[in-house]
């Protein structure tokens, strides 16, 4: 009888940590989201200037259906180039990996750029992504993965793919 | 005057890097600049004082079969809070520390103080060892980042060093560097304070964090031994 009133004791303290956690931090949430959102929407911004630097107009364009689930907005710049904001992962990431890609009318990429990564500090911010500049959905997998970051630039490839696709679904052609 | 001998202790005695040898995946990752030296010791030092003080606090509510499960939920709260703040309104240094920052949770400087310290003692004076060795981690740190970044870098805080652009050491700033700089740290500390740094009898059965719960269970620390073996 002591020894499960000693389990029920266990169990009761470690729910009540757990929930007074849980609330501190849906507290500290409330305060933080919408200074977070702000900030990674400015960064998107910076990336879309960074792939696309002669930008004079932009819009928002619809996701096509079947795309990549990784595409989370594609925004048509210029009228005639197109920016796509992915959120994928590797295998091995604590956290999701933030890429923009600039693809040009006739399915090229122009621009690409990590705006979050935590698995690597270097990684995406060396010369790795332009090795993808002027590539298509036809030999964008011929880029070599990285050397001691293999995960982190197969996910990356894999997220030019999804990139290239999405746009080539938008302007209505077939994926495969 | 106790305050200050467990506040000071923290800073070279026990110093936890140099002396205990704990958090040293952080000490290597994070010691290539100052810059990133100073951010990461004190979001450390954060979680230490705060997650010492909780768990000081509910020493006497936790049972002790669940108490590592309960300071692992109180140092990933208060490590996911310092992230959630850093982000929002420090957030080049969030970028900065990457994946080190979440890795605070499973720092064994945190938890072991939690189990060494916090779990006997009253709350000021866990907060005061948190301080401490939050500090000492953070010199350790910042020790290891001006010697790495000044001669493999030839820069400090970012700033370039002109008359050492020509001896930089650049393994200094590499894994292989870290070690070595790591390896020579300790081995200064340890002829600076020769016969006052914690004894080996310390780290013996008697000195290991579960004792008292070994004692408590009925056993001896022999027997816990023995079981193990």
């Amino acid at each position: 009888m002591k020894k499960m009133n000693e389990n029920v004791k266990s169990v009761i303290v470690l729910t009540v940590i757990c929930l007074i956690v849980t609330a501190l931090l849906a507290v500290t949430n409330h305060f933080t989201a919408p200074i977070i959102k702000t900030a990674r929407d400015e960064k998107i911004e910076r990336s879309l200037k960074t792939v696309i630097p002669e930008m004079y107009s932009i819009r928002d364009a619809e996701i096509p259906e079947g795309a990549p689930s990784s595409v989370k907005h594609i925004y048509i710049v210029n009228d005639s180039l197109y920016a796509v904001v992915l959120t994928t992962t590797s295998a091995y990431s604590s956290g999701d990996m933030g890429i923009t890609v600039g693809v040009s009318a006739d399915g090229k990429v122009v621009g690409v750029t990590l705006t979050s990564y935590f698995e690597s500090k270097d990684f995406g911010r060396d010369t790795y992504p332009k090795n993808y500049i002027g590539t298509t959905l036809e030999d964008y997998a011929d880029v070599d993965t990285f050397a001691g970051v293999t995960y982190s630039s197969k996910a990356f490839r894999k997220a030019i793919g999804d990139a290239l696709t999405a746009v080539k679904l938008l302007k209505g052609g077939d994926a495969q | 005057m106790k305050k200050i001998k467990i506040f000071l202790n923290g800073l070279v005695k026990e110093n936890p890097v140099l002396v205990l040898v704990l958090g040293t995946c952080p000490t290597l990752a994070m010691s290539v600049s100052v810059v990133n030296a100073i951010a990461m010791g004190l979001a450390a030092t954060a979680v230490l004082i705060c997650s010492n003080a909780v768990i000081s606090l509910l020493r006497k509510v936790i049972p002790d079969t669940v108490r590592i499960p309960c300071y692992i939920v109180v140092i990933a709260g208060f490590v996911t809070l310092v992230q959630m703040l850093m982000e929002a309104y420090l957030p080049d240094l969030y970028d900065m520390l990457g994946v080190y920052l979440a890795l605070i949770v499973v720092n064994c400087i945190i938890l072991g103080r939690a189990e060494m310290f916090a779990n006997k003692h009253n709350v000021f004076e866990s907060a005061i060892d948190g301080l401490g060795m939050g500090f000492g981690f953070t010199l350790a740190l910042l020790a290891m980042a001006t010697v790495r970044e000044v001669l493999g870098n030839a820069s400090f805080a970012g700033y370039s060093i002109g008359f050492l652009q020509d001896y930089k050491i650049p393994i200094l700033t590499a894994p292989p560097g870290g070690f070595l700089v790591f390896g020579c740290m300790i081995a200064l500390v340890a002829y600076l304070t020769r016969g006052k740094a914690p004894l080996k009898k310390s780290f013996d059965c008697e000195g290991c964090p579960s004792a008292a719960f070994c004692r408590k269970e009925g056993k001896t620390c022999e027997a816990a031994e023995t079981e193990v073996e």
